[in-house]
């Protein structure tokens, strides 16, 4: 099974993954990073409009795709 | 036919009452003659599950286990980790129905002991059921941590909440090695338990030794090294209080 590295991009700064995950597809991975950002944007801060980036690579470093999750507040 | 019963087997469970009340020699050697079965079980084995009608409660005697529930679309919460010592179906002998699944987490040994024989042991030593209540009021304490954990603590919280819990409860049963223990569980079973998403937990561990608060060596089949004690447990808001452990094994 392959392992994927997922880097959490928080306000423009990335922290990198450095131990990954190993799971049984590229849809599971999806799948799970979706339930991270949801996971993640959930403990931000009221006070913050926060936008969060889950990205995800394979073992070559390839970046796969990136699941973004954005509260924003609207003035009316 | 019950295999013959060593006087040793049952010391994980004396060890564990003594860590939260006293337990007098005759109440030891009561406990030693009690009727078990000790089976090997293999991990992730049911021991009772979810509608079962026990006749027997279960004692940990080696391994670790854990108390869950299958929801629909096959998602699972754990609700609490047992060690050696640990009657976790002890409401068995008083809720004839389960409401939840009781399985090992790890290969594990575990004691039977039959409904009845327990019943008379307990009327004969009422000490020692209150014993037993005080560790069934404890196990509802370590609940309310755990539903608080669950309502408002953050993944960090959480991981670091549980960490710092079940280090405290396998060092008052003396199971820990200085500042290092043994959580032989996966991160998704860790997720299971904290409500946490598997890649949140695995960079939740990041972030927890990242901060030096603990080291997890790999392959170390669990292994969990306390690097900063303190630290982990203003991390995890862990006040070992409602653990009740008497002030010799805190």
């Amino acid at each position: 099974m392959p392992r994927f590295y997922f880097d959490i991009r928080r306000d423009g700064v990335t922290k990198l993954d450095t131990d990954g995950l190993i799971l049984p597809s590229v849809m599971i991975a999806r799948a799970e990073a979706s339930r991270a950002a949801i996971d993640m944007v959930r403990e931000a801060s009221p006070h913050d409009t926060p936008e969060l980036v889950v990205a995800v690579r394979d073992e070559a470093g390839k970046h796969l795709f990136e699941v973004q999750a954005v509260v924003r507040v609207l003035e009316r | 036919m019950l295999p013959q019963s060593n006087p040793d087997d049952l010391h994980p469970l004396i060890r564990k009452l003594e860590s939260i009340a006293p337990v007098s020699g005759d109440e030891r050697q009561a406990i030693i003659a009690l009727p078990i079965t000790v089976r090997n079980l293999k991990a992730h084995a049911d021991i009772v599950r979810d509608q079962d009608r026990p006749s027997q409660c279960c004692a940990i005697l080696e391994g670790f286990a854990c108390r869950y529930k299958l929801l629909p679309a096959g998602r699972r919460q754990i609700m609490s980790f047992h060690i050696p010592g640990d009657i976790p179906d002890l409401q068995s002998l008083h809720l004839e129905i389960m409401d939840h699944s009781l399985a090992t987490v790890v290969a594990s040994k575990v004691a039977f002991i039959p409904h009845e024989a327990l019943r008379s042991f307990l009327r004969a030593h009422p000490r020692i059921a209150d014993v037993f209540w005080r560790d069934t009021l404890i196990d509802a304490a370590i609940f309310r941590q755990w539903i608080v954990g669950l309502g408002r603590r953050d993944a960090c919280a959480r991981i670091a909440h549980i960490l710092c819990e079940v280090y405290v409860r396998l060092r008052a049963v003396g199971l820990v090695n200085g500042q290092t223990f043994t959580l032989p569980i996966t991160q998704a079973e860790l997720g299971d338990a904290t409500g946490v998403s598997t890649v949140h937990v695995n960079r939740t561990l990041q972030e927890l030794r990242g901060n030096g608060l603990i080291a997890t060596p790999k392959g170390g089949g669990g292994q969990v090294m306390i690097k900063d004690w303190d630290g982990l447990q203003k991390a995890g808001e862990f006040d070992p209080t409602y653990l009740h452990l008497k002030k010799k094994a805190a």
